[in-house]
């Protein structure tokens, strides 16, 4: 059983897998407060399954992008939680598990994960079904595109076809989303990976003893060097 | 005091060292290792937020493991996990506090959110036997108050400073004068080569009532007297002006700190001690004159040993010791927190 949580979108998110089943879960929508809510939270599931930490065999967590904090509050937890179990932890990209949930709820073939960064510009990768393991694969990688280019972007994406696109995340969902050509399909409701997809993604690298999972944070950080004294 | 056979593994990750420490109630350090960040912020010349959470949140597993290691202990043995819960930055703080609340919500240990200022007040307790009340000079990079310290969470604050702390001060005086980064080390170094009597610089709130601090004027009067230098910045200029810049932080702080001791003296007749705490602690000037202070007025000056007057997690652990003695843990819906007065009825700043 894999206890999996999310911490890097508006939405916290807990539950536990056992295989394609979703044991237990929990999630609630926020914007703020994902550090008071994820402990007790991910309490309450394993409550809410009669499980116990040495029930699990592995911890998966998503590792951005998204809110800079969102993402170390999850990976601190995870990581923490894998120093106290002993368990190997998992590191899945936001983008590719929006993608892997969003992949379930359309018979499109390829799928745009698009996060609004909240500073007027977004996160976006393409992804395409994968039939050999009836999951995703990636069509490029993450980036971070602004508004004006994210139609540029897309169509830059080798193999994209407008009328064999979904979309997932928050991204078109902003007031200030641009236009993308007609033909796409926006499923702007999934702004949140689901626990099992973050699962699946993370079974395959538990089996490696993975090493602590890295943050994705696809900027660095803002800080300016001082100016040089004349 | 803490059981003597307690043991608290302490996280500390509120500004920019990455620290684990894991200590006995009896005052032993079973184990600690610490992280600076210092050459990660130095080309900015201050600790810059994001950096410093990123690293934080790409060590602190490993610390804490290797600390865990060296004990010789697994998270079973431990009594509580305690953790810096602010004030400090909220990144950094964040990364801390979701690894302590994981590890104790795992072994069902009580988690104690500490304030870190709580830590410094208290970690001279750690190391010497000194007894509540005292009363405390908090100097640091972040902070410069005086305090009454009466027991656990139980403070009252004298004073405070009204602008920047005593050691933003001296790092930004550092940066003005090319000394570098940090500048508590780089400005009293320069100045052991100073002329005292090349600059005069203002003494803010000295010979004023009360305990409170203020350095911002000083930092600009620094600035101007640099502007009307007629030609470049010499190393000399810069250790004269460094020099001057002391001396006005330690006439400023003994008077303001002469200040706190009447009104402890007063308010606390049995007290018997002076404690200095916080980063700047290590100025050998400052030091000297508190000593002298301190002796002039009867009570008896100590400072913790260097590494556990900057930011450590021996103090943090210590701190959770004293706090677990009470019986008073916090819920894993903690909310770190920026801001975090240890007075709470000293509002603001």
């Amino acid at each position: 059983m894999i206890l999996a949580f999310d911490t890097t979108t508006s939405a916290c998110t807990a539950a536990v897998c056992d295989g394609d089943t979703v044991v237990a879960e929990r999630s609630v929508a926020l914007e703020r407060g994902h550090a008071e809510i994820l402990l007790p939270m991910i309490e309450g599931v394993l409550a809410d399954g009669s499980i116990g930490y040495r029930d699990l065999t592995g911890i998966a967590v998503t590792r951005g992008p998204g809110a800079f904090t969102g993402i170390r509050i999850g990976l601190a937890a995870a990581r923490g939680l894998g120093l106290a179990t002993g368990l190997p932890v998992a590191g899945v990209t936001t983008l590719e598990a929006l993608a892997l949930t969003a992949a379930g709820h359309t018979e499109r073939q390829q799928i745009a994960a698009i996060m609004d960064t909240k500073r007027r510009d977004f996160f976006v990768q393409v992804f395409e079904r994968d039939p050999s393991t009836g999951g995703v694969r990636s069509l490029g990688e993450a980036a971070v595109v602004a508004g004006d280019a994210l139609a540029a972007h897309l169509a830059g994406v080798e193999g994209l076809s407008w009328d064999h696109l979904a979309t997932a995340g928050d991204g078109l969902a902003q007031p200030a989303a641009p236009e993308l050509p007609a033909g796409l399909e926006a499923l702007s409701e999934i702004a949140s990976p689901s626990p099992l997809s973050i699962c699946m993604l993370a079974r395959a690298q538990l089996g490696n003893s993975p090493s602590p999972p890295a943050p994705l944070y696809l900027r660095p950080p803002e800080a300016r060097l001082p100016a040089t004294r004349s | 005091m803490p059981e003597p056979s307690s043991i608290v593994l302490g996280i500390e990750t509120s500004c920019d060292e990455t620290a684990a420490a894991v200590v006995r109630g009896d005052g032993v350090v079973l184990a600690e290792r610490l992280l600076s960040q210092l050459d990660d912020h130095r080309p900015y010349g201050g600790v810059v937020p994001e950096i410093a959470a990123r690293a934080h949140l790409d060590h602190l597993d490993r610390l804490i493991a290797e600390t865990m290691a060296e004990a010789n202990l697994g998270y079973e043995a431990l009594d509580a996990i305690a953790v810096t819960g602010g004030p400090g930055l909220i990144g950094g703080v964040m990364v801390g506090v979701m690894t302590a609340k994981a590890i104790a919500s795992v072994h069902g240990l009580p988690f104690l959110a500490v304030n870190h200022l709580e830590g410094h007040a208290l970690s001279v307790r750690l190391t010497d036997d000194v007894a509540f009340p005292y009363l405390l000079l908090l100097i640091s990079g972040g902070h410069c108050q005086l305090l009454i310290v009466d027991g656990i969470g139980r403070f009252q604050r004298l004073g405070t400073t009204l602008d920047d702390a005593a050691g933003e001060a001296f790092d930004k005086v550092a940066k003005m004068t090319g000394l570098g980064y940090p500048g508590g080390p780089a400005v009293e170094q320069a100045a052991a080569a100073g002329d005292p009597a090349r600059f005069t610089l203002p003494r803010p709130m000295k010979g004023r009532k009360g305990c409170d601090f203020s350095f911002a004027g000083l930092k600009t009067a620094v600035r101007h007297a640099l502007d009307r230098l007629p030609e470049a910045l010499t190393e000399q200029d810069a250790a004269d002006m460094a020099r001057a810049f002391q001396d006005s932080v330690a006439d400023v702080v003994a008077d303001r700190t002469g200040n706190a001791i009447d009104l402890f003296r007063e308010a606390r007749p049995n007290g018997r001690d002076l404690v200095v705490a916080g980063g700047v602690a290590a100025n050998q000037v400052l030091r000297a004159r508190l000593t002298d202070l301190a002796a002039d007025s009867g009570l008896h000056f100590t400072a913790p040993p260097l590494k556990y007057c900057t930011d450590n997690a021996a103090m943090i652990a210590w701190a959770g010791l004293e706090r677990l003695d009470t019986g008073v843990t916090d819920p894993l819906d903690f909310k770190p927190r920026p801001r975090w007065p240890l007075d709470s009825a000293a509002a603001g700043r």
